[in-house]
């Protein structure tokens, strides 16, 4: 899970349609700016694009069983889908 | 990320993330997301659109040039992009909706399909992976004055 704030500015994040090494290579909207996640690193890093160099932090979750994560956080809400 | 409605979507992608729990939580700060699996690797190179235009460009199969040049700064090459479905192919989630543990539809406490989870600024939300995250990649979303992007 990653920001999407930059210099006071909200990015709109998606794939951009490309993938390296089986991952995804993401895009904003707003700049058309490519962002990675590079091996051994956190966070987004900007690969090309007006924000090059930059990053975006990354912040911790958790991959795991519904049941489990439910019965750590009995209130934890479910995306609708 | 793979399942049949991924196929659809995906159209040339064939593998999806492994759940590799067991039970109990796997907490990490991915340092791969979307990742996927199965496939032939070296489909990539067959794909129409994905040839390297030269000078660190590339165009993908809806014609969109991608200038790559500056990403061998970190060691991605042109030609090892692959698929270059294009930047609308896969659409992200946006504002999702969450159900309340009290709403109709909110699974029930023994499912065990796999989630992506995570607690920020006091709001815990649970995204399911395989039906949803694997499909669309990304969730924008805001928790609480954070705008913060679910990825898989």
């Amino acid at each position: 899970m990653y920001s999407r704030e930059i210099d006071g500015k909200i990015l709109t994040l998606s794939a951009s349609g490309w993938t390296y090494r089986n991952t995804f290579v993401l895009w904003d909207y707003e700049t058309e700016s490519l962002w990675y996640h590079l091996e051994g690193d956190s966070g987004l890093t900007c690969i090309s694009g007006f924000y090059a160099d930059r990053k975006l932090p990354e912040f911790q979750s958790a991959h795991a069983r519904w049941s489990d994560w439910k019965e750590r956080h009995p209130d934890s809400h479910f995306l609708k889908f | 990320m793979i399942t049949a409605l991924a196929i659809v979507l995906l159209s040339c992608f064939a593998g999806f993330f492994a759940s590799g729990c067991c039970g109990g939580e796997t907490i990490y700060t991915p340092s791969t997301p979307s990742h996927y699996r199965g496939g032939n690797q070296n489909q990539g190179s067959e794909i129409t659109g994905q040839q390297p235009l030269g000078s660190g460009t590339i165009i993908d199969r809806t014609g969109k040039i991608w200038d790559v040049a500056h990403a061998r700064k970190y060691g991605l090459e042109p030609s090892g992009y692959q698929y270059g479905l294009g930047p609308f192919a896969i659409r992200p989630l946006m504002k999702p909706e969450m159900l309340s543990p009290e709403d109709p539809g909110y699974p029930g406490d023994f499912a065990t399909f796999m989630v992506l989870g995570t607690t920020l600024n006091g709001f815990t939300r649970a995204y399911p992976t395989w039906t949803v995250l694997s499909s669309f990649e990304i969730a924008n979303e805001k928790f609480g004055d954070a705008h913060v992007a679910v990825a898989f």
